[in-house]
């Protein structure tokens, strides 16, 4: 009797098991999910959706673009990435080593430091995709909603513009936000069919922003009509330029229509810049910002340091108020930019954008003439002397005077090296500086570093660039002295004294060649920092003389006492930059993305 | 689960209320014994019914009542032929048995709770015996398995206490991603792989391994990478036994670099320096002006012309081992246990800096074993099995990183980056030295003397219950089990370190002539620090119940199985408080199996396992592992028993199966696609406010599934000549399929993170050969030979990559492990050489290259050297693994010892100590082979210069077939001697018996073509600053009481 018992429990007692066990249940996920649907239901997520997809506009002027995007190591994150774009030019070294692999020209398509980049802008401009397709679901007013998708399709244009700034025409993707792997065969566009395609999106999505005066304090660094409109200038100009406009680096048919928007020199192209570049000057709510009253050229300083909003920037990368010492990787300029004996760095912290002599000499005089023109005054032994007021508020060269570390006094930054070829102070050695200069642009120099917070949006587009712009435009134009003109805006806010002429040191009867060089260096001294040489170079095709050869330091050694001047200069290399072209004047596309594509998607030449 | 609670409960409940099913018959008295004696706990039980047994005593006495009435019972021991025998006539039996030469009765563990006799396996399995494995002193388990079990891959590549435990593969690797270790179970309970290190040897009663698909498919979707089955000890009734031991061992690496003298090093730096055109004497004047180098031949000035030997200075000769173990074991009839305590000390290789600072910042382990093996018969039908273990693990190890940013001691002294001419250890003042300068590596000794340590605690518990409830009276033959499991993994470091800026130590000035600490303006010894880490925790239950069925009709044999069991793992992720950030892991299947066999002769073998895992989506998320296999025992045949004698047994079998992978490798769950939030940063405003961003994750992957193996397997069990000569062939053939590939081919164009999918295929085939040959010369003396070789290869078959620029850079159609490197083609010899030959795109002569750099071949034949010159040079996965192994008993006196080898691969030599003298470096010999304009002809190193090509620059970017040999080689991996005391001695010392011992490990390596320096199971790529592997002399004695 027991036995059956027993037993018939037992049977009851293992069926249960398996019911128990039945499938399902134990190995449902025990997670929730945050699809798709839930965060388009809610509004904040979705404003923070469309958030993220700003977060990687500042690359170009950020001074750690390795640490925005906030996945570092899968977005542009390896240490090649550190420091800012400036050094890859022959403006600034990088204090990290990266960068020299590129502007010594061996970099491959396979390890190119944009490479990533292909990638990156495509899940950018996937995200807009995905934010446009979906917002229409959100519980958000009608008009936000208007604006909001206006935004996505602003950063759209944003990133293909930074796609075809870097590889010429890309691939246009359309609206697709399927999580189907695409059909469409993959090949580029061309350049011609891209920068029109942006054109056209910046237009439509100007009718939907606010402007700079009705756009909400809440939403300040957010996309407005004016910066549609600047963008488009920035585009049209680009694509009026010599490497676009009739000077394709390829002969080859089936490339050129990737590289150039016209093959044969279109003038027409200058005048659609001129006009778009006039659009934005012509809007009533920006101003370039001049004080030569205070002291000749301090508009340019107060430029960059009174606050985020000013009424010459027209689209900022915003950073958070924070204390200047208180981390390289937050924006902050400062703390990576200054020498050690203000920043109280330690050891294996390294500065970041250290200027060359190269850029050092295109500053001019205050006169507004160039170093190399005889009549100038450049002194060689005494270099440092009245140059243009822009170039003590963009270098710290050796004995500059800056504000202390902890109290107002002035204190002199000492870059030389002793009689015994010892490095002094925050003299040439490493992770202090490469270069014996150190950057102080856009930087707040006039309070203790110690104590300093700094109210900062860094400025990817401001006005002196659609100034600028047009000065070039007309001159391409041959409106030559309408030219001279618009760059003197620029000159004369920068500091440079009017001359007796009033011309601010451009001689009378310039010649368009002569103007072009006064503007083209012009760019290079108004922009240093802010990410434009770069592309300046490759759109003029004067990379392969200015990209190449040395990037020079300049190093200081203290004279015997009672000598004329206290210090000798000499000028040595850094590195030898090579500029491979035509390959150079493009980024490769990924080698492993072109082999992807059986042979369609198109490699730009010489890479 | 509330559910599976009370299913347990009632269970237990169940249990406790059945009592005997007393039941009246005729009682057999009588005794077991054998040629020389009485044997204790042999089983004797009824035919009729198996249920109803029991054991002899120690002498060999036992008393049966029997149940049924064809009054047949059964004698067994292990060993020994088990004999049947008829009592109906007889009340007392005298039975003598007999040795079980052929060894026809031996068990072999099946995993799942089976197991089945030697002669009707139909599966490839192999296995080793507990006193087997205890012949080697290595304190992790796994590594007393390579050279023993055929089909074992192992490579040790550390030697660090608490840390030493080697990577394993049964038959070798079959996938280029996830999981390739075999499943681990520990008396039915799974365990983590790395846990395997830290059983205790004198726990274990044997290790098995199944190879093949008829074996694994039990395991169904956790099956594919093999199985490692380790039972443990268990009681045996009678009297309490008792066992101490102690083992006293000395470690000692199994190889140090040799070294240059400074003066050497020195000499070769500046002829490196004057081949870069450099005035050695005004760049270091330390070194090379006036009679500086001189000083350093003379060694007449140790304080201001140091010549530090670091290994020397750092290292111990020896350092010591012990382990001590308990263990007690006895019972009755109802009643059975095994306990067993253990104490593993291994000491670190530094010599006792910080023994003066009141802590201890050596390597060092310190290890706890417990285990409780408890077996309780209620009744005569109702077994259980109440089994509870623990080990607790302290590893410590100098807090070295910090000072030396980021690398380790080891890691220097392996890439030779300790100079020996920079600074002594201390200055004639007693001041610790060390050197601030740029590029160079601050003194060691100051940092084991003041970095403080870090040491982790390892807590690993594990409590295991399981029933077998015989059901004879629902049908003869058929029982139920049940088991519950837990383990429980608990981690945390405590850490007491200095900050690097801290530590106090002196460089010298000679222009001042004073002494300056390394850290500016640092005069004081910075305070030391507590701090504590928690690291994974990780909790497993294991339910399992099911049903077994064996019965013989007459010349048939059937036995089933059917179970059903389920997993849950929770993981407390490293440094957060919240477990849901990772997700549970949890399993559930199914399994059957039935056998089927006539007169032990045709045997047949089915087994299905229905699994699911988690880790894939609903509808995706079970599947069927079937396996089918036969055998054949020829020897069976009377043709065979009738004319070839010599053969004593002979058996092919053959199986076929689908197992599978769960462990894809992915932790988190691929099927769902849930949107994530990134860090804070995105500011807007006037006033700045910051957003949180959201990102669109990884694409989900709705068909995500396991990795599928189709597993052939062909094989051959033989014995010759009255079983002296045992013989075991296998052939094994493995397609791996949907192995976890990113998509290659889908444009970047599309924008989405892509997951991985189920894509790749791998094919990997071998054979096993095993061969025994044991036999007894006179009375006394036995001896054995054993040989086993096993061959694995494997061939990437797809793995969805685009095509390249050339076909010889694919992944495709390579081994996993494949090495792509330049292929180098001697040195430059000549300038028209140096210019004319192709050369790296960033190579500039007589710049960054030179005369007698090494030369790549252009595979492309574009003219220029880049990366798609980098091509397939060969594997770094052995494709052989062997063993041989030896021995023989005298009396009390026993020898053995084996042999271990790997063969078919490559290794890496290049090292940092090769790497060109610098002032922060030391040189090796080998260096003195450098190319020089005069030792063009007969260099076997390239030029000093440093030039890129030469791969010295630790990137590996620049590494090619120069630095690459066969790693070949035979290692004198153990041995061991011992002698049991007569019993007679012993007895007067009131104990049962004595034996000593003294054993090794890592004895040697006996053939090799790798240099001296480097062991060849280490890192397979550059020193990462591995510890060095130990070889271990150890010296037991054993008390048996």
């Amino acid at each position: 009797m027991k036995t059956k018992i027993f037993t018939i429990a037992l049977s009851l007692s293992v069926v249960m098991l398996l019911f128990s066990c039945k499938k399902g249940g134990f190995l449902d996920s025990q997670v929730e999910v945050l699809s798709e649907e839930n965060v388009f239901a809610d509004s904040t997520m979705t404003f923070n959706f469309l958030n993220n997809i700003y977060w990687n506009t500042g690359l170009d002027i950020h001074p750690y673009r390795n640490t925005i995007g906030g996945f570092t190591g899968t977005g542009p994150g390896s240490s090649d990435w550190n420091d800012s774009f400036e050094t890859l030019s022959s403006n600034a070294t990088s204090g990290f080593s990266g960068q020299d692999a590129f502007l010594k020209g061996t970099s491959t398509s396979s390890n190119h430091p944009l490479l990533v980049m292909w990638t990156l802008m495509y899940k950018k401009i996937r995200a807009a995709n995905k934010f446009m397709a979906n917002v229409p679901n959100s519980p958000i007013s009608a008009s936000r909603k208007k604006v909001l998708v206006a935004e996505a399709r602003f950063l759209r244009a944003f990133y293909y513009q930074m796609l075809v700034r870097y590889y010429g025409g890309v691939q246009l993707v359309g609206n697709d936000v399927s999580d189907d792997f695409p059909t469409y065969d993959y090949k580029r566009d061309t350049y011609k069919d891209c920068v029109d395609y942006i054109a056209a999106e910046y237009d439509k999505a100007a009718v939907d922003l606010p402007d700079a005066t009705t756009l909400e304090a809440i939403n300040y660094g957010r996309a407005t009509s004016g910066a549609c409109k600047a963008y488009k200038a920035r585009l049209l100009v680009t694509a009026a330029s010599t490497l676009f406009n009739g000077s394709p680096v390829s002969s080859d048919a089936a490339v050129r229509p990737l590289i150039c928007y016209s093959a044969n020199y279109d003038p027409t192209l200058w005048q659609k810049a001129a006009d778009a570049c006039k659009a934005v000057m012509d809007l009533p709510e920006y101003a370039l910002i001049v004080d030569n009253a205070t002291k000749a050229g301090d508009g340019f300083f107060k430029l960059f340091t009174s606050g985020r909003k000013t009424s010459e920037y027209i689209f900022v990368y915003n950073l958070a108020l924070a204390a200047a010492s208180a981390s390289d990787t937050n924006g902050g300029l400062e703390r990576p930019f200054f020498p050690w004996s203000i920043t109280g760095r330690g050891a294996g912290e390294t500065t970041s954008m250290n200027p060359s002599q190269n850029v050092v000499d295109a500053f001019g005089m205050a006169n507004g003439k160039l170093i190399s023109d005889a009549s100038s005054g450049y002194n060689v032994l005494d270099p440092y002397k009245n140059r243009d007021p822009r170039f003590y508020n963009s270098i710290i060269y050796n004995q500059a005077t800056m504000t202390s570390r902890s109290t107002t006094a002035l204190t002199t930054i000492n870059i030389y090296t002793d009689a015994n070829n010892n490095p002094v102070g925050d003299g040439i050695q490493p992770y202090h500086t490469k270069t014996g200069y150190y950057t102080r642009k856009m930087c707040n120099d006039r309070l203790p570093f110690a104590s300093l917070t700094v109210a900062r949006a860094l400025p990817m587009m401001r006005l002196a660039e659609m100034v600028l712009g047009y000065a070039e435009a007309l001159n391409e134009l041959g409106r030559i002295e309408e030219a001279v003109i618009e760059v003197n805006k620029i000159r004369s806010r920068g500091g440079i004294t009017a001359g007796s002429d009033n011309r601010y040191g451009i001689q009378v009867g310039v010649t368009q060649d002569q103007l072009r060089t006064i503007i083209r260096n012009e760019y290079r001294v108004e922009f240093y920092g802010e990410g434009h040489w770069y592309y300046d170079t490759r759109r003029w095709k004067t990379a392969e003389i200015t990209e190449k050869g040395s990037l020079l330091l300049a190093k200081a050694r203290q004279n015997a006492t009672g000598s004329s001047y206290p210090f000798a200069y000499t000028y040595e290399n850094v590195l030898s930059m090579n500029f491979l072209a035509p390959a150079m004047y493009f980024v490769p596309i990924p080698l492993s993305e072109v082999l992807k594509s059986k042979g369609l998607l198109m490699q730009n030449p010489g890479w | 689960m509330k559910k599976i609670i009370k299913t347990i409960i009632l269970f237990v409940v169940l249990i406790g209320c059945n009592s005997a099913f007393a039941q009246t018959g005729k009682i057999v008295t009588g005794t077991v014994s054998d040629d020389n004696g009485p044997i204790p706990a042999a089983t004797i039980f009824e035919k009729e019914f198996t249920s109803n047994g029991v054991s002899s005593d120690e002498k060999g006495r036992f008393s049966l009542k029997l149940r049924g009435n064809q009054g047949i019972i059964v004698v067994k021991s292990v060993g020994y032929l088990s004999q049947e025998i008829n009592v109906a006539s007889k009340s007392t039996i005298s039975v003598v048995l007999k040795d079980d030469a052929k060894g026809l009765e031996d068990v072999v563990v099946l995993g799942v709770g089976q197991s089945a006799k030697k002669i009707t396996v139909t599966g490839a399995v192999s296995s080793i015996s507990g006193e087997k494995i205890r012949q080697s002193p290595s304190a992790s388990l796994q590594n007393s398995l390579a050279g023993r079990l055929p089909g074992f891959f192992s490579q040790q590549r550390s030697g660090q206490p608490g840390n030493d435990g080697a990577a394993f593969q049964i038959r070798g690797i079959s996938t280029y991603a996830g999981g390739t270790t075999p499943l681990v179970i520990v008396d039915d309970v799974e365990v983590s792989a790395d846990q395997i290190s830290s059983i205790d040897n004198n726990e274990v009663e044997s290790v098995t391994i199944l190879k093949d698909a008829s074996t694994t498919a039990v395991y169904g979707i956790r099956g594919a990478n093999g199985v490692v089955i380790i039972t443990t000890r268990r009681g045996q009734s009678g009297k309490p036994a008792l066992n101490i031991k102690n083992e006293s061992g000395i470690q000692m690496p199994t190889q140090r670099p040799v070294v240059n003298s400074g003066f050497t090093t020195l000499s070769l730096f500046r002829e490196r320096l004057a081949g870069l055109y450099n005035n050695p004497a005004t760049l270091y004047p330390n070194f090379f002006s006036g009679d500086n180098l001189q000083h350093y031949l003379t060694n007449d000035d140790p304080y201001n012309h140091p010549n530090v030997n670091w290994w020397d200075e750092v290292i111990k000769k020896v350092s010591l081992q012990n382990k001590i173990n308990f263990d007690i074991s006895g019972g009755t009839e109802k009643v059975k246990y095994f306990v067993n305590l253990g104490y593993l000390y291994q000491g670190g290789l530094f010599k006792d800096f910080s023994e003066g600072q009141g802590y201890n910042s050596n390597y060092l382990y310190n290890r706890y074993n417990f285990r409780s093996n408890v077996d309780i018969t209620p009744n005569k039908n109702l077994k259980i099995k109440i089994d509870l273990s623990g080990k607790f693990g302290v590893t410590n190890e100098p807090n070295d990183k910090p000072w030396n940013n980021g690398g380790t001691i080891f890691q220097y002294l392996w890439n030779g980056e300790l100079s020996s001419f920079l600074y002594p250890i201390y200055w004639p003042n007693g001041l610790i030295a060390s050197s601030a300068a740029t590029g160079t590596k601050p003194n060691p000794v100051a940092n084991l003397m003041y970095s403080g340590y870090n040491r982790s605690y390892n807590n690993n518990i594990a409590a295991a219950t399981s029933a077998n409830q015989l059901l004879d009276v629902v049908t003869p033959g058929l029982s139920a089990n049940f088991l519950v499991s837990y383990t429980g993994d608990y981690n945390f470091t405590r850490n007491l370190t200095r900050a690097s800026s801290e530590i106090l130590a002196y460089s010298y000035d000679p222009v001042t002539q004073k002494y300056n600490p390394t850290t500016p303006n640092l005069y004081r010894m910075g305070v030391l620090s507590r701090s504590t880490t928690f690291s994974t925790t990780k909790r497993t239950t294991t339910i399992r119940g099911g049903l077994n069925y064996n019965r013989s009709f007459g010349d048939h044999n059937v036995a089933a199985v059917a179970l059903i069991n389920q997993t849950r793992t929770n993981i407390l992720p490293v440094g957060t408080t919240t477990v849901t950030l990772i997700d549970p892991y949890n399993i559930q299947g199914f399994t059957g199996k039935a056998t089927y066999a006539y007169k032990q002769k045709y045997l047949l073998d089915l087994t299905a396992a229905y699994n699911g895992s988690d880790r894939f989506s609903e509808n995706n998320r079970f599947a069927w592992f079937p396996a089918a296999s036969i055998g054949w025992n020829i020897s069976e045949e009377q043709f065979v028993k009738d004319n070839l004698k010599f053969i004593s047994f002979l058996k092919i079998r053959a199986s076929y199966g689908i197992t599978g992978n769960d462990n894809i490798g992915v932790s988190s769950l691929v099927y769902q696609k849930s949107y994530s939030t990134g860090s804070s940063g995105i500011v807007f405003g006037e006033t700045p406010q910051s957003y949180t961003g959201i990102v669109e994750p990884t694409l989900s992957n709705q068909n995500v599934k396991w990795m599928t193996v189709n597993d052939l397997d062909v094989g051959l069990d033989a014995k010759f000549f009255d079983s002296k000569l045992s013989v075991t062939l296998d052939y094994f053939n493995k397609k791996t399929k949907d192995i976890f590939t990113t998509p290659g081919l889908v444009p970047a164009s599309f924008g989405a993170t892509l997951p991985p999918y189920n894509l790749g295929r791998v094919h990997n085939t071998g054979y096993e050969v095993d061969i025994t040959y044991r036999d007894r010369i006179g009375a006394n003396f036995e001896f054995f030979v054993n040989g086993n070789v096993t061959y694995a290869k494997n061939k990437v078959l797809y793995r969805d990559e685009p095509a390249y620029l050339y076909d010889g850079l694919a992944l495709t159609g390579k081994p996993v492990g494949a090495v792509f490197q330049y292929t180098a083609d001697g040195y430059y010899e000549s300038l028209s050489d140096l210019y004319n030959s192709p050369r790296l795109a960033a190579s500039v002569p007589l710049s960054t290259i030179q005369l007698g750099s090494i030369k790549y071949k252009d595979l492309t034949g574009d003219g220029i050297i880049d990366a798609n010159d980098k091509q397939y040079i060969g594997n770094n996965n052995p494709n052989y693994t062997g063993g041989l192994s030896f021995g023989f008993s005298y009396k009390g006196f026993d020898v053995s010892t084996l042999f271990q080898g790997s063969f078919d691969y490559i290794i890496n030599m290049n090292r940092g100590a090769l790497a060109y003298a610098r002032p922060d470096r030391v040189s090796v010999p080998w260096n003195l082979g450098r190319w020089t304009p005069v030792t063009a002809g007969s260099a076997s190193f390239p030029e000093l210069s440093g030039s890129v090509q030469n791969g010295f620059d630790g990137s590996g970017n620049y590494w090619s077939t120069f630095w690459y040999v066969q790693g070949d080689f035979i290692r004198w991996k153990n041995f061991e001697v011992g002698y049991r005391i007569p019993s007679s001695f012993a007895k007067k010392l009131h104990v049962n018996n004595i034996r000593v011992y003294a054993n090794g490990y890592n004895m040697g390596v006996v053939y090799t073509k790798i240099p001296s320096f480097i062991d060849p199971e280490s890192a397979l790529t550059a020193a990462a600053g591995e510890y060095p592997q130990q070889r271990v002399l150890n010296f037991g004695i054993q008390f048996g009481l």
